[in-house]
């Protein structure tokens, strides 16, 4: 009697465990990164007596979670390919869009403006065609200035993304540190019982901290997990996280760890993608849009000032600028500010002699201790001086080891570039468009330099050396399209498999309210029963009392 | 396989929204009458369409310079053949002065003709355009063909600030231009033959009595070959310029069933597609709705 009563008792005990973590589950249903636990209830030793064991009962001995460690390893890779191109293909999706198709393509807008040049070159002696030259310059201009206006803007988004994944980064890492103290303490304790509810937290960190950042992890002899980032510098070790920062101005991005630079380091996750597509979408397409600009401002002024406006006078070679870049024979010395984090006292400079043959690229000067590397900013390869079309001159004191500069020639070949304002018309009096050969006299109608001027749409050799302005900017339409397909192609591909993962967790660590549901039903079942279990003891005991008395 | 909550909660919810993107996407497209939304959409298709776009759009300026020439160059020709029935009655009146022996009166009355078919010639060759420019100065917009002699005779003069001949040249195709100018100095007084001075002295031989001499007549007669080569010239460009105008329509009217093609909704494709992801929808969200209203709990009292 006594031994149904106990074995009652402890069975009551074990199910009101069970029914505590039901109502646990239940409670996380929604909650991220939870994965549902399990009471463990086994049967207590049996007892001897001198006919055999008799049972005495049932305790709990753990509350495990549901939880599969490999499905957690892959699913912070997948969250890593997924953080970088969703991010990726999030930003060259925008780029490709603001390039357009149609009439607001700056193509189609280059095209219409060298249609008005035709228009005047039939009826050069006509004020009405001449105005809408003006016009159409004037909108041609606007075209470059917008496209340029809204990359920059999208830039600067860029940067304050970048700072918010590194702050973010930073947040996790904290948090996991602090984790890792109780984790470990709790594991000094007692390593087969583990607060699962934390250790549900820090993998759901871990996974957000990959989703930033491509990280690899370790987990040490008292459990806790240390994270490295980039090329092994540690983001967290054991109950310490190590700060990281981002120092981001319009030429760099710079990530440190403890004052070392790990940009370079750092490929995936959202970080990874932010950068890589603020490089090859936003500043590539920046200066890719600027030699052209360039390139056609050298053109179209040098060939302008060959003829002869309706007034009689020579053409003027400033018809359209960029800041004071007006042609080849204009272009100041731009001093580059240092990037942040130069140590050395050296200073760059630079000029553009010849922007015909400005490629469409921005170069990046190391100092490697003993000599200046020069690399190509976005293919990274390395380049011999002198550069095609600039001058680049080094002074200042002496450099120090990694300090490095930016030139972006081609993107600001006079360094002074106005907010917004990357083509400026300066020709306003439409009388002024010098469509008349050298030597002809006021009012012509003669338009060999309009025929010239239209050629320059045509003309090998305007453009990056050899090319064309068509050809140029074609290729860079293609390279935007390309590259955008191919993020967001990848970033199907990612979240997919990013989804895959997520289910196989959730098949595993998911809670099922239907399965809750059924597990309350049948502890409810078990309770109820052993309640009636207590209660016939009861009765039995009673008997014997009254049988006694 | 055992399914959490959470998961056939994400599922629908993510299938849900795949659907709308995707009927987003359609309506986009059925609305702008456009597949090709931006170069990611298609690269290699969106390079095509652009570079075809640009080169419709300048096969569009062919024709409007075209255009521009032609009207150009049938003013001219309806003024040259003014020009010619003027020449031709000088050159009758010339004859006419020989054939009519002694007739002083006759002869004056000629004169008086021939002074007035000089004007004509003057004010015809002087015309200008609705820019209000010179038709016959080339590529002097505000210098006549010819101007009062400051010592006369002759009273005309071809302009001497006039000392080129250069063409106009309009673009109406890929490496194809047509000129647009004629010079009247160069038809009215090439060489030695300028009509105004012959008029003139004409005009005097008659006035004293006495016919045409022959070498005026010879002049004139020059003059009028000069304008009919010129007219034939016209002639030839403004068939050129129709031939031109034919080459661009046609290979305008290829590229835009091309483009067409690479660029266009097709709407049928596109409507369909629209009602499909519609209906997925619909099937989705009632399905959804059904599945959530599921649960054991319902039942548990």
């Amino acid at each position: 009697m006594a031994n149904i009563m106990s074995s009652a008792l402890s069975g009551l005990l074990a199910t009101q465990r069970s029914l505590d973590t039901i109502g646990h589950n239940i409670a996380n249903v929604n909650t991220e990164g939870y994965s549902r636990q399990r009471v463990e209830i086994t049967a207590r030793p049996p007892e001897y007596t001198a006919l055999g064991y008799i049972g005495t009962g049932s305790s709990y001995t753990s509350v495990r979670r549901d939880y599969d460690g490999l499905v957690e390893g892959q699913l912070r890779d997948a969250g890593a390919e997924a953080g970088r191109y969703s991010s990726m293909s999030g930003v060259t999706s925008r780029v490709s869009e603001l390039l357009g198709s149609g009439v607001n393509n700056l193509g189609a807008q280059l095209q219409s403006f060298f249609n008005s040049l035709s228009d005047v070159s039939t009826n050069a002696s006509s004020l009405a065609t001449r105005t809408t030259l003006t016009s159409s310059a004037q909108t041609m201009a606007s075209r470059f200035n917008s496209l340029d206006t809204q990359l920059g803007a999208l830039d600067d988004e860029l940067r304050t993304q970048i700072s918010q994944s590194v702050r973010d980064v930073n947040g996790f890492t904290q948090e996991i540190a602090t984790l890792n103290a109780k984790i470990s303490e709790a594991y000094q304790r007692n390593p087969n019982a583990l607060p699962n509810d934390l250790l549900d937290r820090r993998d759901l960190l871990v996974r957000k901290v990959a989703e930033k950042v491509d990280i690899q992890t370790f987990e040490d002899a008292n459990g806790s997990i240390s994270i490295n980032v980039g090329n092994g510098q540690p983001l967290v070790l054991g109950a310490k996280a190590v700060e990281m920062s981002a120092t981001v101005t319009p030429d760099w991005t710079l990530i440190s760890i403890n004052g070392s630079n790990v940009t370079s380091g750092i490929r995936g996750g959202e970080l990874g993608g932010l950068i890589e597509a603020r490089t090859q979408g936003v500043a590539r397409l920046r200066t890719e849009i600027g030699q052209l600009a360039t390139a056609f401002v050298n053109a179209f002024n040098t060939q302008h000032a060959q003829g002869v406006d309706l007034n009689g006078n020579a053409g003027r070679d400033d018809v359209f600028s960029i800041g004071s870049f007006t042609t080849n024979a204009s272009a100041p010395v731009v001093n580059v500010a240092a990037a942040p984090g130069n140590a050395g006292a050296a200073t760059l400079s630079y000029q553009v002699n010849d922007a015909t043959q400005l490629q469409a690229t921005d170069y990046t000067y190391t100092w490697t201790g003993s000599a200046w590397r020069v690399t190509d900013a976005y293919s990274g390869s390395e380049v011999t001086p002198p550069l095609p079309g600039i001058d680049v001159t080094i002074g200042g004191g002496a450099p120090a080891t990694g300090d490095q500069f930016m030139v972006r020639a081609a993107r600001n070949p006079a360094g002074d570039i106005p907010n917004g304002q990357l083509i400026k018309l300066n020709l306003s009096d439409a009388r002024e468009w010098a469509a008349a050969a050298a030597g002809s006299p006021a009012d012509s109608k003669d338009n060999q330099n309009m025929q010239a001027l239209m050629g320059i749409a045509k003309q090998a050799g305007v453009i990056g050396g050899a090319s064309t302005l068509d050809v140029a900017w074609a290729s860079v339409e293609s390279r935007i399209g390309a590259l955008a397909r191919g993020n967001t192609l990848a970033s199907d591909a990612a979240t997919t498999s990013l989804k895959n993962l997520t289910d196989r967790r959730e098949t595993t660590a998911g809670v099922n309210l239907d399965e809750e549901a059924a597990n309350l039903l049948k502890m409810q079942q078990t309770y109820q029963a052993l309640a009636r279990a207590i209660s016939v003891a009861d009765n039995l005991f009673q008997s014997v009392l009254q049988a006694a008395g | 396989m055992r399914i959490s909550t959470q998961m056939m909660f994400q599922n629908s919810l993510s299938a849900m929204q795949r659907q709308q993107t995707a009927m987003a996407r359609a309506q986009e497209e059925i609305a702008s009458g456009r597949k090709l939304l931006s170069p990611e959409d298609d690269p290699v298709a969106v390079s095509t369409v652009n570079q075809m776009e640009k080169r419709n759009s300048k096969l569009t300026q062919y024709q409007r310079n075209i255009d521009f020439a032609t009207g150009k160059l049938q003013n001219q020709e309806g003024l040259l053949s003014n020009m010619q029935d003027r020449l031709q009655r000088v050159r009758e009146i010339s004859i006419a002065s020989n054939n009519d022996l002694g007739n002083a009166n006759t002869r004056k009355t000629f004169a008086d003709e021939l002074k007035g078919l000089r004007d004509d010639l003057k004010r015809l060759v002087n015309s200008t355009d609705e820019n209000g420019d010179f038709v016959f100065s080339g590529i002097y917009a505000k210098e006549s063909p010819f101007v009062p002699n400051g010592a006369p005779p002759p009273d005309t003069i071809p302009n001497p600030a006039i000392t080129t001949t250069t063409p106009v040249n309009v673009e109406i195709g890929e490496g194809e231009q047509v000129s647009v100018s004629n010079y009247g100095t160069a038809f009215l007084a090439s060489g030695g033959s300028d009509v105004f001075a012959a008029l003139d002295t004409m005009i005097a031989d008659l006035e004293a009595g006495n016919p045409v001499a022959a070498a005026q007549e010879t002049i004139i007669a020059g003059v009028q070959d000069q304008v009919s080569l010129t007219q034939s010239t016209i002639g030839n460009r403004i068939n050129r310029l129709d031939q031109a105008f034919e080459n661009n329509d046609t290979e305008g009217l290829a590229n835009t069933k091309v483009l067409s093609r690479l660029r266009d909704t097709d709407y049928a494709e596109a409507i369909t597609k629209l009602n499909q992801e519609y209906m997925a929808l619909q099937a989705t969200q009632q399905s959804f709705a059904k599945i959530q209203g599921l649960s054991l709990f319902n039942y548990i009292s």
